[in-house]
């Protein structure tokens, strides 16, 4: 569905990507997980045409979608659940949903009632709380419930490709569950999901397959039952502790000689 | 039967998208965490960013054994020991061995592989698959087992049993399918003989046979004399072991599990990359792998790729079985030894001349070696029978505990052994093919 193929891209003369490759097919959950300033967010921006890509290319539905205007990028069903949430605090979760389906509902000349009542209603569906909060100002909300205007917003773009930055950021674990359990019925729904996260636990264990960025490449890929077993990931972002290996190397010099290689480069 | 239908079918698109994310992943961390990596792409000039297809791999350098040789042991490892969960090596007879380290999802796809090997050659869940590859620091025991414990035939580990013992659990045990190198096959076949039992006694249907160049020929004879289907298997211990590649039901050419090793042919002489239908040396380039990568690995294996679609559905390229070596590497006795060995045992006994030839043979199930060697024309003892003898048997001697070889030495005449004419003379005749 989505096919990525050395993507660079950076703001000013800053090169945050330096030649990422990655794709997601149909039904997928794939998560993209890195350290702070990895690149994970910029990656994001640059597909959804945000940020121009400086080099490779990106192909939506075998077609190519790199350097596009950020609105022909949602028409063509690929929409971004933006970090932070970034809604429209003083207007209504109504509102802000609604807003999801802007391009579709000026395209639509007719019945632009009738097709906003249904996907509004879709959304409700999957969050029933929204409903309740219809008339609420969005920024009255708690972090958990503006997360899911940001989701229910994208969701009226009517995406085949949905792109989550952070979802799970500032929010409880409990919320963060709830929020994750959602994600996991989107491919039942006939949406693909890219997932970037730092919560790398959690979202391994609704995802299907993963990425490893570093400082703007990709150094690791693999379903999730194969990153959560390589060391390195668990030693970066399961806080599984990275103990010296000198403490089990006495009178073993190979072993310490090459654990001190590793440190060092 | 295909064990992995999704990666074992992609279509080409797919499978390089694949293949360029696994190959970037791989070189970002070797240039990191592998210090002869990023020396030998410093040295030429190479920056892994410029890597954009998978075309792109001809850019990167070569890696040889020589180079795995100097990493000894464990400087190839692209990660820490504690990561590594198995360790194996070569057997180290043509120089020191080459120690290569698994990670626990290392092993989890050597095992895919060796599986998708097993399925293609027919073998399922109902087969007893006997296993007569020793389960040391040898690959080929080891692999397999994973691979059939993995897609649940019932394994027997004979292992390193004598041909007789294998042919009693072979028929004891009603094995269905046989593992082990052709050459043991053979033995095997003549171990029967020796029992008195005909193959139609045994309920083997299937043998993968690998580890060693094998010919049509020979095919046929394992075929007929353990009445079962012989297929093809390759791989090498600096790549991952068996499972590299494999002949499918089809048996035309080896289906090689490009999703984990990119392949390339090359000239030896020059080096540049030969189209498909051309014989030239394999190159892989690992892109799953974590413990030992290796980057456009020279193997010394001949061989070429198949063009065009196999009836079996694997999109998986097939390369031709390999039909001989860059080197004169000789494969007998389950050993690997360069003529260039055993030169210099004879050079070291003093009265034999650089003149010499190695033929190999086959007598009841076993390779033999005879050394042909001409003795020096000033070599005082030349008329003395004993002196003779007593040379004879100790390069005898020192061939058997230098390279573990046992051979016969005979000693000729001064002059008696064709020497080259222009062109290269092969100093080794290999009767068994025959």
């Amino acid at each position: 569905m989505l096919r990525i193929r050395n993507l660079e891209s950076g703001y000013g003369k800053l090169r945050v990507l330096r030649g990422v490759s990655l794709h997601v097919n149909a039904g997928e959950i794939v998560i993209i997980i890195g350290a702070n300033g990895a690149g994970k967010s910029t990656l994001l921006k640059t597909v959804a045409g945000v940020l121009r890509p400086r080099n490779g290319s990106v192909d939506f539905l075998d077609q190519g979608m790199h350097g596009q205007l950020a609105e022909t990028v949602v028409a063509r069903g690929c929409v971004l659940v933006p970090e932070g949430r970034q809604l429209f605090g003083t207007l209504t979760v109504r509102e802000n949903l609604i807003l999801g389906a802007y391009l579709q509902a000026r395209q639509a000349r007719r019945g632009r009632r009738r097709v906003l009542h249904e996907r509004l209603e879709g959304v409700y569906d999957l969050f029933p709380l929204l409903k309740e909060r219809g008339e609420q100002l969005a920024g009255t909300l708690s972090g958990g419930e503006q997360q899911m205007v940001a989701i229910g917003r994208a969701l009226m773009a009517q995406p085949r490709l949905i792109m989550m930055d952070e979802p799970s950021m500032g929010l409880a674990p409990l919320v963060v569950e709830k929020i994750f359990e959602t994600i996991v019925r989107f491919p039942q729904l006939g949406i693909t999901v890219l997932l970037v996260e730092q919560n790398a636990r959690a979202s391994l264990s609704i995802a299907s397959r993963g990425y490893v960025l570093e400082t703007g490449r990709m150094v690791l890929s693999g379903t999730c039952e194969e990153l959560l077993d390589n060391h390195d990931v668990q030693r970066a972002y399961l806080g599984k502790d990275y103990r010296t290996i000198g403490e089990r190397s006495t009178g073993e010099r190979s072993i310490d000689d090459h654990a001190g290689k590793r440190q060092d480069t | 039967m295909i064990w992995n239908q999704t990666y074992e079918t992609l279509s080409r698109g797919d499978l390089e998208q694949l293949q360029l994310e696994r190959l970037q992943g791989t070189l970002n961390r070797v240039v990191r965490y592998v210090s002869f990596y990023k020396q030998s792409f410093d040295a030429r000039g190479v920056d892994v960013e410029d890597i954009k297809s998978v075309e792109d791999l001809s850019r990167l350098p070569f890696t040889t054994k020589e180079d795995l040789r100097k990493s000894y042991p464990y400087d190839m490892f692209a990660v820490p020991l504690r990561d590594i969960v198995r360790v194996h090596s070569t057997s180290g007879t043509t120089g020191l061995p080459i120690v290569v380290g698994y990670t626990k999802n290392d092993l989890r796809h050597w095992t895919e592989c060796t599986a998708r090997l097993l399925v293609a050659a027919g073998v399922s869940d109902h087969d007893a698959v006997q296993i007569a590859f020793p389960l040391n620091l040898f690959t080929g025991g080891f692999g397999f087992y994973q691979g059939a414990e993995l897609i649940g035939a019932s394994v027997i580990p004979s292992s390193t049993e004598t041909a007789v013992r294998q042919v009693r659990i072979m028929k004891d045990y009603k094995s269905t399918v046989l593992v082990c190198a052709p050459s043991f096959a053979v033995a095997v076949a003549a171990a029967l003989q020796e029992e008195g039992l005909h193959a139609e006694a045994l309920a083997l249907r299937v043998g993968l046979f690998g580890s060693e160049p094998w010919s049509e020929s020979l095919r046929g004879q394992i075929e007929a004399s353990l009445r079962l289907t012989a297929l093809d298997n390759y791989g090498l211990t600096e790549v991952v072991g068996p499972g590299v590649a494999g002949e499918c039901g089809e048996r035309n050419g080896l289906h090689i599990n490009e999703d984990h090793f990119m392949v390339e042919i090359i000239d030896p002489k020059t080096l540049e990359p030969l189209p498909p239908g051309e014989e030239g040396e394999l190159v892989f380039t690992t892109i799953t792998k974590e413990g030992f990568p290796v980057i456009r690995y020279r193997t010394g294996d001949l061989s070429c790729l198949l063009e065009g679609p196999c009836p079996c559905g694997r999109t998986l390229r097939r390369m031709q079985r390999v039909s001989g070596r860059t080197d004169d590497l000789i494969f007998v006795q389950g050993l690997k030894i360069l003529p260039s060995q055993i030169e210099e045992i004879l050079l070291e006994a003093e009265g034999t001349a650089p003149h010499y030839r190695i033929v190999l043979d086959r007598a009841d199930g076993h390779d033999t070696v005879e050394v042909q060697v001409e003795v020096l024309e000033e070599f005082q003892a030349i008329d003395e029978l004993k002196s003779l003898e007593k040379l004879r048997d100790r390069i005898a001697g020192r061939l058997e505990a230098v390279l573990g070889v046992s051979a016969r030495v005979t000693l000729v005449e001064p002059r008696s052994v064709q020497r080259a004419s222009g062109g290269k003379m092969s100093r080794v005749v290999d009767n068994r093919s025959r």
